[in-house]
Protein backbone atom coordinates (compact mmCIF):
# COMPACT_ATOMS: atom_id res chain seq x y z
CA UNK A 1 0.00 0.00 0.00
CA UNK A 2 1.44 3.12 -1.20
CA UNK A 3 0.44 7.18 -0.21
CA UNK A 4 0.05 9.72 -2.22
CA UNK A 5 -0.49 13.00 -0.38
CA UNK A 6 -1.81 16.11 -1.86
CA UNK A 7 -0.39 19.48 -0.28
CA UNK A 8 -0.15 23.37 -0.61
CA UNK A 9 0.51 26.32 1.29
CA UNK A 10 -2.09 28.35 0.34
CA UNK A 11 -6.20 27.55 0.01
CA UNK A 12 -7.24 27.17 -3.34
CA UNK A 13 -5.47 25.61 -5.23
CA UNK A 14 -7.58 22.15 -6.54
CA UNK A 15 -5.79 19.86 -4.17
CA UNK A 16 -9.07 18.29 -3.01
CA UNK A 17 -10.36 18.24 -7.07
CA UNK A 18 -6.70 16.59 -8.46
CA UNK A 19 -6.85 13.80 -5.47
CA UNK A 20 -10.87 12.63 -6.49
CA UNK A 21 -10.14 13.27 -10.33
CA UNK A 22 -6.63 11.20 -10.02
CA UNK A 23 -8.22 8.44 -8.03
CA UNK A 24 -10.75 8.22 -10.87
CA UNK A 25 -8.13 8.47 -13.63
CA UNK A 26 -5.75 5.36 -11.75
CA UNK A 27 -9.31 3.31 -10.61
CA UNK A 28 -10.43 2.99 -14.35
CA UNK A 29 -6.38 2.08 -15.17
CA UNK A 30 -6.87 -0.38 -13.16
CA UNK A 31 -5.36 0.07 -9.51
CA UNK A 32 -7.36 -0.27 -6.67
CA UNK A 33 -7.38 2.65 -5.18
CA UNK A 34 -9.11 4.37 -2.05
CA UNK A 35 -9.41 7.97 -1.02
CA UNK A 36 -8.91 9.30 2.31
CA UNK A 37 -10.09 12.99 3.21
CA UNK A 38 -7.50 14.56 6.28
CA UNK A 39 -8.90 17.87 5.46
CA UNK A 40 -11.21 18.96 7.93
CA UNK A 41 -13.24 20.80 5.65
CA UNK A 42 -14.74 17.24 4.16
CA UNK A 43 -14.79 18.25 0.79
CA UNK A 44 -13.26 14.96 -0.82
CA UNK A 45 -16.30 12.75 -0.85
CA UNK A 46 -18.33 15.39 -2.60
CA UNK A 47 -16.29 15.02 -5.62
CA UNK A 48 -16.88 10.83 -5.19
CA UNK A 49 -20.35 10.62 -4.44
CA UNK A 50 -20.74 10.85 -0.85
CA UNK A 51 -23.26 13.44 0.35
CA UNK A 52 -22.13 16.52 2.49
CA UNK A 53 -22.61 16.40 5.75
CA UNK A 54 -21.92 12.95 6.74
CA UNK A 55 -20.69 12.43 10.15
CA UNK A 56 -18.68 9.27 10.02
CA UNK A 57 -15.19 9.23 8.63
CA UNK A 58 -11.33 9.03 9.74
CA UNK A 59 -11.52 12.04 12.65
CA UNK A 60 -12.14 10.98 16.09
CA UNK A 61 -15.61 9.82 17.01
CA UNK A 62 -16.11 6.85 13.95
CA UNK A 63 -15.58 3.19 14.66
CA UNK A 64 -13.32 1.64 12.35
CA UNK A 65 -15.90 -1.43 11.74
CA UNK A 66 -18.47 1.70 11.03
CA UNK A 67 -15.71 2.89 8.37
CA UNK A 68 -15.42 -0.88 7.19
CA UNK A 69 -18.90 -0.94 7.00
CA UNK A 70 -19.95 2.35 4.79
CA UNK A 71 -16.80 1.47 2.72
CA UNK A 72 -17.99 -1.71 1.41
CA UNK A 73 -21.50 -0.21 0.77
CA UNK A 74 -19.95 2.31 -1.38
CA UNK A 75 -20.65 2.05 -5.17
CA UNK A 76 -18.61 4.59 -6.68
CA UNK A 77 -15.70 4.38 -9.11
CA UNK A 78 -13.59 5.17 -6.26
CA UNK A 79 -14.11 4.66 -2.33
CA UNK A 80 -13.90 6.69 0.12
CA UNK A 81 -13.37 7.25 3.97
CA UNK A 82 -14.49 10.96 4.36
CA UNK A 83 -13.02 13.12 7.59
CA UNK A 84 -16.13 13.41 8.86
CA UNK A 85 -18.40 16.67 10.35
CA UNK A 86 -17.24 17.82 13.39
CA UNK A 87 -17.78 20.74 15.26
CA UNK A 88 -14.99 22.99 16.73
CA UNK A 89 -15.22 21.14 20.32
CA UNK A 90 -14.80 17.91 18.36
CA UNK A 91 -11.94 19.33 16.10
CA UNK A 92 -9.70 20.49 18.87
CA UNK A 93 -10.46 17.32 21.10
CA UNK A 94 -9.01 15.50 17.65
CA UNK A 95 -5.72 17.82 16.97
CA UNK A 96 -5.26 16.83 20.44
CA UNK A 97 -4.96 13.69 20.02
CA UNK A 98 -2.66 14.09 17.08
CA UNK A 99 -0.21 16.18 19.04
CA UNK A 100 0.02 13.53 21.83
CA UNK A 101 0.20 10.72 19.72
CA UNK A 102 2.17 10.63 16.29
CA UNK A 103 1.07 6.89 15.50
CA UNK A 104 -2.72 7.82 16.12
CA UNK A 105 -3.13 8.39 12.46
CA UNK A 106 -1.46 5.64 10.90
CA UNK A 107 -3.01 3.32 13.00
CA UNK A 108 -6.35 3.89 12.42
CA UNK A 109 -5.73 4.15 8.53
CA UNK A 110 -4.73 0.84 8.93
CA UNK A 111 -7.47 0.08 11.27
CA UNK A 112 -10.06 0.60 8.73
CA UNK A 113 -7.83 0.84 4.70
CA UNK A 114 -9.18 -2.75 3.58
CA UNK A 115 -6.51 -5.11 2.11
CA UNK A 116 -5.26 -5.36 -1.32
CA UNK A 117 -5.51 -1.70 -1.65
CA UNK A 118 -2.91 -0.64 -3.79
CA UNK A 119 -2.66 3.42 -3.43
CA UNK A 120 -4.23 5.95 -0.82
CA UNK A 121 -4.61 8.67 -2.36
CA UNK A 122 -4.76 11.26 0.58
CA UNK A 123 -6.14 14.98 0.66
CA UNK A 124 -4.98 17.60 3.48
CA UNK A 125 -5.66 20.75 4.86
CA UNK A 126 -4.12 24.01 3.27
CA UNK A 127 -0.25 25.08 5.41
CA UNK A 128 1.15 23.31 7.89
CA UNK A 129 -1.51 21.57 10.13
CA UNK A 130 -0.93 18.83 12.31
CA UNK A 131 -3.44 16.69 9.57
CA UNK A 132 -0.66 17.78 6.95
CA UNK A 133 2.33 16.92 9.01
CA UNK A 134 0.84 13.72 9.88
CA UNK A 135 -0.38 12.58 6.74
CA UNK A 136 3.31 13.53 5.00
CA UNK A 137 4.81 11.64 7.54
CA UNK A 138 3.85 8.01 6.08
CA UNK A 139 3.33 9.54 2.57
CA UNK A 140 5.79 7.61 -0.08
CA UNK A 141 4.79 10.43 -2.69
CA UNK A 142 3.74 14.02 -1.64
CA UNK A 143 2.15 16.16 -4.46
CA UNK A 144 2.78 20.05 -3.85
CA UNK A 145 -0.28 21.69 -5.89
CA UNK A 146 -0.02 25.37 -6.87
CA UNK A 147 -1.95 28.03 -8.97
CA UNK A 148 0.48 29.60 -11.64
CA UNK A 149 -0.38 33.12 -9.70
CA UNK A 150 1.88 35.31 -7.55
CA UNK A 151 0.09 34.01 -4.66
CA UNK A 152 1.22 30.28 -4.81
CA UNK A 153 4.40 31.44 -5.97
CA UNK A 154 4.78 33.82 -2.40
CA UNK A 155 3.67 30.05 -0.75
CA UNK A 156 6.96 28.60 -2.47
CA UNK A 157 9.27 29.21 0.19
CA UNK A 158 6.66 28.43 2.82
CA UNK A 159 6.00 25.12 1.23
CA UNK A 160 9.56 24.50 0.39
CA UNK A 161 10.18 24.88 4.67
CA UNK A 162 7.90 22.52 5.52
CA UNK A 163 8.51 20.18 3.35
CA UNK A 164 12.47 20.16 4.17
CA UNK A 165 11.36 19.66 7.62
CA UNK A 166 9.04 16.53 7.00
CA UNK A 167 11.99 15.00 4.81
CA UNK A 168 14.96 15.69 7.01
CA UNK A 169 15.76 12.65 9.42
CA UNK A 170 13.47 10.42 6.98
CA UNK A 171 15.35 7.23 6.04
CA UNK A 172 13.48 6.52 3.43
CA UNK A 173 12.51 9.72 1.71
CA UNK A 174 9.50 10.23 -0.66
CA UNK A 175 8.98 11.49 -3.77
CA UNK A 176 7.77 15.13 -4.83
CA UNK A 177 6.41 16.32 -6.96
CA UNK A 178 4.82 19.75 -7.78
CA UNK A 179 1.94 20.37 -9.90
CA UNK A 180 0.67 23.56 -11.85
CA UNK A 181 -3.14 23.83 -11.95
CA UNK A 182 -5.57 25.74 -14.21
CA UNK A 183 -2.80 26.90 -16.32
CA UNK A 184 -3.86 29.53 -18.50
CA UNK A 185 -1.46 29.80 -21.24
CA UNK A 186 -2.81 32.93 -22.47
CA UNK A 187 -1.71 34.58 -19.05
CA UNK A 188 1.66 36.35 -18.64
CA UNK A 189 1.72 35.91 -15.71
CA UNK A 190 0.79 32.21 -15.55
CA UNK A 191 3.39 31.70 -18.41
CA UNK A 192 6.08 33.13 -16.17
CA UNK A 193 5.05 31.59 -13.11
CA UNK A 194 5.67 28.85 -14.98
CA UNK A 195 8.81 29.91 -16.27
CA UNK A 196 10.11 30.77 -12.48
CA UNK A 197 8.28 27.48 -11.12
CA UNK A 198 10.33 25.66 -13.13
CA UNK A 199 13.70 27.28 -12.76
CA UNK A 200 13.38 26.76 -8.81
CA UNK A 201 12.05 23.78 -8.90
CA UNK A 202 13.86 21.71 -11.83
CA UNK A 203 12.40 18.87 -12.45
CA UNK A 204 10.07 17.88 -9.94
CA UNK A 205 7.80 20.50 -11.08
CA UNK A 206 5.67 17.81 -13.61
CA UNK A 207 5.75 18.91 -17.20
CA UNK A 208 1.95 18.54 -17.86
CA UNK A 209 0.42 21.35 -16.13
CA UNK A 210 -3.47 20.77 -15.75
CA UNK A 211 -5.58 23.37 -17.88
CA UNK A 212 -8.18 25.85 -16.47
CA UNK A 213 -11.36 24.12 -17.72
CA UNK A 214 -14.51 25.21 -16.35
CA UNK A 215 -15.77 21.47 -17.10
CA UNK A 216 -13.96 20.18 -14.26
CA UNK A 217 -16.52 22.80 -11.87
CA UNK A 218 -19.63 21.67 -13.52
CA UNK A 219 -18.52 17.65 -13.34
CA UNK A 220 -17.89 18.48 -9.18
CA UNK A 221 -21.26 20.05 -9.16
CA UNK A 222 -23.10 16.91 -10.78
CA UNK A 223 -21.40 14.30 -9.00
CA UNK A 224 -19.83 13.23 -11.52
CA UNK A 225 -15.85 12.60 -12.26
CA UNK A 226 -14.46 14.70 -14.63
CA UNK A 227 -13.09 11.66 -16.81
CA UNK A 228 -16.85 10.37 -16.95
CA UNK A 229 -18.61 14.24 -17.21
CA UNK A 230 -16.36 14.92 -20.31
CA UNK A 231 -13.27 12.20 -20.94
CA UNK A 232 -12.09 14.24 -24.31
CA UNK A 233 -10.98 17.57 -22.95
CA UNK A 234 -7.41 18.86 -22.13
CA UNK A 235 -7.98 18.65 -18.24
CA UNK A 236 -8.67 15.08 -18.54
CA UNK A 237 -6.19 14.24 -21.04
CA UNK A 238 -3.71 16.11 -18.64
CA UNK A 239 -4.53 14.02 -15.99
CA UNK A 240 -3.84 11.25 -17.33
CA UNK A 241 -0.61 12.46 -18.22
CA UNK A 242 -0.07 13.42 -14.49
CA UNK A 243 -1.46 10.04 -13.09
CA UNK A 244 1.57 7.94 -14.91
CA UNK A 245 4.23 10.81 -13.66
CA UNK A 246 3.05 10.50 -10.38
CA UNK A 247 3.35 7.08 -10.60
CA UNK A 248 7.14 6.81 -12.19
CA UNK A 249 8.69 6.57 -8.57
CA UNK A 250 6.60 3.87 -7.16
CA UNK A 251 7.05 1.31 -10.25
CA UNK A 252 10.59 1.85 -9.94
CA UNK A 253 10.04 1.18 -5.98
CA UNK A 254 8.41 -1.89 -7.16
CA UNK A 255 11.17 -2.58 -9.40
CA UNK A 256 13.68 -2.76 -6.95
CA UNK A 257 11.68 -4.10 -3.91
CA UNK A 258 11.59 -7.20 -7.04
CA UNK A 259 15.16 -7.34 -7.86
CA UNK A 260 16.40 -7.19 -3.77
CA UNK A 261 13.41 -10.21 -3.24
CA UNK A 262 15.17 -12.43 -6.00
CA UNK B 1 19.25 25.72 -14.16
CA UNK B 2 20.42 28.63 -15.00
CA UNK B 3 22.43 30.90 -13.16
CA UNK B 4 23.10 34.43 -13.82
CA UNK B 5 26.58 35.63 -13.92
CA UNK B 6 27.82 38.87 -15.03
CA UNK B 7 31.03 37.48 -16.88
CA UNK B 8 28.66 35.22 -19.32
CA UNK B 9 26.75 37.89 -20.44
CA UNK B 10 30.30 39.99 -21.61
CA UNK B 11 31.31 36.75 -23.22
CA UNK B 12 28.47 36.80 -25.07
CA UNK B 13 29.04 37.28 -28.99
CA UNK B 14 25.73 37.57 -31.09
CA UNK B 15 26.03 36.00 -34.14
CA UNK B 16 23.41 35.75 -37.22
CA UNK B 17 22.57 32.22 -36.88
CA UNK B 18 21.66 32.53 -33.28
CA UNK B 19 18.50 29.86 -31.77
CA UNK B 20 15.86 31.61 -29.85
CA UNK B 21 13.68 30.15 -27.45
CA UNK B 22 10.46 30.29 -28.28
CA UNK B 23 9.64 33.47 -26.53
CA UNK B 24 7.30 31.54 -23.96
CA UNK B 25 10.65 30.34 -22.79
CA UNK B 26 9.38 26.64 -22.20
CA UNK B 27 11.30 24.14 -20.66
CA UNK B 28 10.21 21.96 -23.45
CA UNK B 29 11.53 24.41 -25.66
CA UNK B 30 14.76 24.23 -25.01
CA UNK B 31 15.19 20.26 -24.58
CA UNK B 32 13.64 20.39 -27.93
CA UNK B 33 16.39 22.62 -29.30
CA UNK B 34 19.06 21.15 -27.20
CA UNK B 35 18.53 17.88 -28.50
CA UNK B 36 18.10 19.29 -31.96
CA UNK B 37 21.07 21.15 -32.44
CA UNK B 38 23.43 20.11 -30.04
CA UNK B 39 26.01 21.70 -27.71
CA UNK B 40 27.48 23.94 -29.97
CA UNK B 41 24.26 26.65 -29.52
CA UNK B 42 23.99 25.81 -26.19
CA UNK B 43 25.34 29.43 -25.32
CA UNK B 44 22.60 31.14 -27.68
CA UNK B 45 20.16 29.65 -25.51
CA UNK B 46 21.08 29.76 -21.85
CA UNK B 47 21.68 33.60 -23.08
CA UNK B 48 18.07 33.58 -24.18
CA UNK B 49 17.14 32.02 -20.62
CA UNK B 50 18.72 34.51 -18.65
CA UNK B 51 17.61 37.07 -20.30
CA UNK B 52 14.12 35.84 -20.07
CA UNK B 53 14.19 34.83 -16.45
CA UNK B 54 15.80 39.10 -15.99
CA UNK B 55 12.70 40.31 -18.11
CA UNK B 56 10.32 38.31 -15.70
CA UNK B 57 11.64 39.51 -12.19
CA UNK B 58 11.28 43.38 -14.07
CA UNK B 59 8.17 42.70 -14.91
CA UNK B 60 6.52 41.12 -11.77
CA UNK B 61 8.88 42.59 -8.83
CA UNK B 62 6.51 40.32 -6.43
CA UNK B 63 8.24 37.23 -7.87
CA UNK B 64 11.66 38.90 -8.14
CA UNK B 65 11.64 38.94 -4.37
CA UNK B 66 10.44 35.33 -3.93
CA UNK B 67 13.03 34.19 -6.59
CA UNK B 68 15.45 36.07 -4.32
CA UNK B 69 14.20 34.10 -1.04
CA UNK B 70 14.51 30.89 -3.05
CA UNK B 71 18.03 31.09 -4.15
CA UNK B 72 19.29 31.59 -0.94
CA UNK B 73 20.18 28.16 0.33
CA UNK B 74 18.98 27.65 3.57
CA UNK B 75 15.40 28.43 2.02
CA UNK B 76 15.91 26.08 -1.19
CA UNK B 77 13.24 24.62 -2.76
CA UNK B 78 15.11 21.86 -3.62
CA UNK B 79 13.94 19.06 -1.87
CA UNK B 80 14.02 15.00 -2.21
CA UNK B 81 14.60 14.77 -5.62
CA UNK B 82 12.08 11.82 -8.00
CA UNK B 83 12.71 8.71 -8.09
CA UNK B 84 16.45 8.57 -6.88
CA UNK B 85 15.31 9.04 -3.41
CA UNK B 86 13.32 6.05 -3.50
CA UNK B 87 15.85 3.54 -4.68
CA UNK B 88 16.39 2.37 -1.83
CA UNK B 89 12.80 1.22 -1.06
CA UNK B 90 9.80 2.23 1.16
CA UNK B 91 7.49 0.14 2.71
CA UNK B 92 4.29 1.17 4.66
Amino acid sequence: MKFIAFVSAKGGTGRTTLAANLGVILARAGHRVLALDCDPQNALGTHLGIPPGLRLGIAEGSSPDEIIEYLTAQRGEVPCIPFGTRDRDDLQQAESTLLADSGWLMRRVLDVVPSGTELVLVDTPAGERVWTEHVLEMANVIVGVHLPDAACFATLPVMAAMLERQCRGRELKPAVWHVLNQMEPRSKLARDTEFLMRRHLGERLVPCPVPRDPVVGEAWAQQLPVALHSPTTGAVAALRELSEHLLTPLVDLQRHTAKVCR
Amino acid sequence: MVKVESSFSQMFIPRKETIRNSGDGYAFDVAALLAAVGGEQMHYIEFNSVRRELETRQRWPLLHLVSELLDQPERSADVAKPVSLHKEGAAI
